[in-house]
């Protein structure tokens, strides 16, 4: 079988890290003690090699504006998007992973290997307009979150965080699939494009078929970690890795928008004749309890990850809030927030790796007057966690305004109350970390683990805190750019059906 | 027939659940794959029921058979405390499931539509087919699989080997 050019131009960004994570557990297999550490700098700068040869390859087809596609993968501009957000927040992780893994006493190959299979699978989950890859894609991403969650195994939290994750992660899965399943019955095709042309003839309001979209779009919530979906989000993060953490707050929800607005407003809202898929209510709805669950039980954490975890499922109820004004507009603020929210989280979390605190060790009372040891870390987390704030010089206030000015316009004055509302409270506990970072005394009696290790790499993961400072900063002084130049053209050329999106408002 | 291999399925599945001992509700559990082999069998799709009863009555069993025996644990654990109030809940909540799912089924106009739709496009029933299918038109789906294998099997010595 031969492969046209652009059917490899589609497929290469997959294969990058595919093939990363095939030859990495092979070089696990060459290490001895003596060449230990040799091993474990190829696998490392492999693993970053991987995730630039892909995101290169990404970008040129994001510039050229092509969008080709390879039998069931897409590799439209929406995909390019999503890839460009999930192979950035991982190469910033990985560099984390160096340092955390070395405080952590536990630098393994078959971890770097997992985490690119993790990459391929969101990629691949998010280009996929086929149900059954869809689906592949799904457990192809979440079984090394999985297993990374639980990876440190001298941590028994971590263990038991897996198995949460396991779990919870696997009747998502079955919702998801059980949806498939009721759709491919009753259209007789797992095709995107074939079920929405059967649905156009059929219509929508068959009880079976909105059962089976239903149970979908709980598998799809679970990702999100939108509010009936959301319990496994602070165990999970709490028990992970920090890195890895941050890469499950970034890539996952990223994905699960991503493949949400594929299913929901690419495949299935496409024409103007045939009453389209009411989603309004119901996404107005989790939207504001994600806000409100997430934003108030934020307040009352006392571990960090925690905080940010619940931090995490809020932001997840702005973006569905985005949805419900339904305007094109609306959609290029989506992906004008992931993106200034996936800088700020992956940064924030690598700030835990920074400081060094590892383990458990990511109680407030272990950040007490650690501010003063690192002023420049303090600063960073301070600015991450204004703009996570949405408080206005930062990029972080565009994002909200604009999603709430969307609200405003199209009617739902309501809704962009009770969001304002949310974000004051999140003022609160984003503050707190600086204050405790900074004006508190440093607690007695605490153990540090990082001491016990005897290894204090701060390096990579201060560089990573870095680079994501920086593109905040400049998110923050050139708003438009990114309007102009990332989140309208990946509204504009996916969605040859927009149109009815907007008219049925 | 087929309702013999309904109650076959729905028997057995029942009794496994209810099964104190686990070897016996693994036994159970073979009857009921065999039951749905037989009802892949009236679908006319022999190569599915012989793949029911050679990868899950014959490897995935066996396999789940041997942990179990290995793990010795034979008897279900006694739960700590009885949870009465979480097993009520789980009932109501299993039966407005079950209601509402019949009402799904009831409601659906397009279920009768299906039944009635003429059979033109018969899916590939023999195993040549299937194998000429998997490798052209579902390629990716079958690499994919290839992967997610791979990805379990890292993942589950990841997780149990003693020193990596």
């Amino acid at each position: 079988m031969t492969l046209t050019y652009t059917q490899w131009s589609a497929l290469t960004p997959f294969l990058f890290p595919l093939i990363g994570a095939l030859i990495i557990p092979m070089m696990v297999l060459t290490r001895t003690k003596r060449n230990e550490k040799l091993v474990r700098w190829t696998m490392w700068l492999v693993t970053l090699w991987v995730l630039y040869a892909a995101l290169k390859s990404v970008l040129q087809l994001w510039i050229g504006g092509h969008q080709p596609s390879y039998g069931p993968l897409l590799v439209d501009r929406l995909t390019q998007f999503g890839s460009l957000i999930v192979l950035g927040s991982a190469g910033l992780s990985v560099l984390q992973l160096w340092d955390h893994l070395h405080h952590e006493g536990w630098f393994k190959g078959e971890t770097l290997a997992l985490f690119l299979f993790s990459v391929a699978g969101l990629m691949i989950f998010m280009a996929s307009t086929h149900l059954l890859v869809l689906f592949l894609a799904l457990e192809l991403f979440s079984l090394p979150l999985y297993v990374l969650t639980g990876s440190i195994r001298v941590r028994p939290e971590g263990a038991e965080g897996g198995l949460k994750y396991f779990i919870s992660g696997a009747v998502a899965s079955s919702f998801l699939l059980l949806g498939i399943v009721l759709l491919f019955g009753l259209t007789g095709s797992l095709e995107l494009m074939e079920i929405s042309q059967f649905a156009r003839q059929q219509g929508w309001s068959d009880s079976l078929m909105l059962l089976g979209l239903g149970l979908m779009l709980f598998g799809v919530l679970f990702k999100m970690s939108a509010v009936p979906m959301h319990q496994w989000t602070p165990d999970v993060y709490q028990a992970a890795p920090h890195p890895i953490s941050g890469f499950m707050s970034v890539a996952t929800k990223t994905a699960a928008f991503i493949v949400f607005i594929r299913i929901f407003i690419w495949g299935f809202l496409g024409d103007a004749q045939v009453p389209s898929l009411d989603l309004k209510h119901f996404l107005s709805v989790i939207g504001i309890s994600t806000l409100f669950v997430g934003n108030l039980t934020a307040l009352v954490q006392q571990n960090i990850k925690r905080m940010l975890a619940f931090s995490s499922i809020a932001h997840a109820g702005y973006l569905l809030l985005a949805f419900v004004s339904g305007t094109e507009q609306s959609l290029q603020y989506v992906f004008y927030y992931l993106v200034i929210y996936g800088f700020t989280n992956i940064g924030l979390f690598g700030i835990l790796t920074a400081f060094g605190w590892v383990g458990t060790q990511t109680d407030f009372d272990h950040a007490r007057g650690q501010g003063w040891k690192r002023p420049l870390l303090g600063m960073a987390s301070l600015i991450l966690l204004l703009n996570l704030a949405g408080l206005p010089p930062f990029a972080g206030f565009y994002a909200k305004y604009f999603i709430f000015r969307e609200l405003v316009s199209s009617g739902h004055l309501s809704l962009a109350i009770f969001g304002v509302l949310a974000s004051l409270i999140g003022v609160y506990f984003y503050l707190r970390l600086p204050v405790v970072l900074f004006m508190d005394q440093p607690a007695q009696g605490l153990a540090y683990a990082q001491d016990h290790h005897g290894v204090s790499s701060y390096f990579w993961s201060s560089t990573s805190v870095l680079i994501a400072v920086i593109a905040i900063i400049a998110l923050s002084l050139w708003p438009q750019w990114l309007l102009d130049h990332i989140a309208i053209p990946t509204v504009q050329h996916p969605f040859r059906f927009i149109e009815p999106l907007i008219t049925g408002n | 027939m087929f309702l013999a291999f309904t109650l076959l399925t729905l028997g057995s599945a029942l009794a496994m659940a209810f099964q104190k001992n686990v070897i016996v509700a693994g036994l159970f559990l073979v009857a009921t794959f065999i039951g749905v082999s037989g009802l892949f069998i009236l679908l006319s799709n022999p190569v599915s029921a012989a793949l029911q009863i050679i990868v899950y009555a014959g490897a995935i069993l066996v396999l789940l058979l041997f942990v179990i025996m290995m793990l010795n644990a034979h008897e279900e654990e006694s739960p700590q405390d009885d949870l009465y109030l979480q097993r009520y809940i789980a009932l109501g909540v299993g039966g407005l499931l079950l209601g509402g799912s019949l009402w799904f089924i009831k409601q659906s106009k397009l279920l009768q539509s299906v039944a009635e739709r003429p059979i033109d496009q018969i899916a590939p029933t023999s195993l040549n087919e299937i194998g000429a299918e998997m490798l052209t038109r579902h390629i990716v789906s079958f690499e994919m699989i290839g992967l997610l294998l791979l990805v379990s099997m890292i993942g589950a010595i990841t997780l149990v080997k003693k020193r990596l």
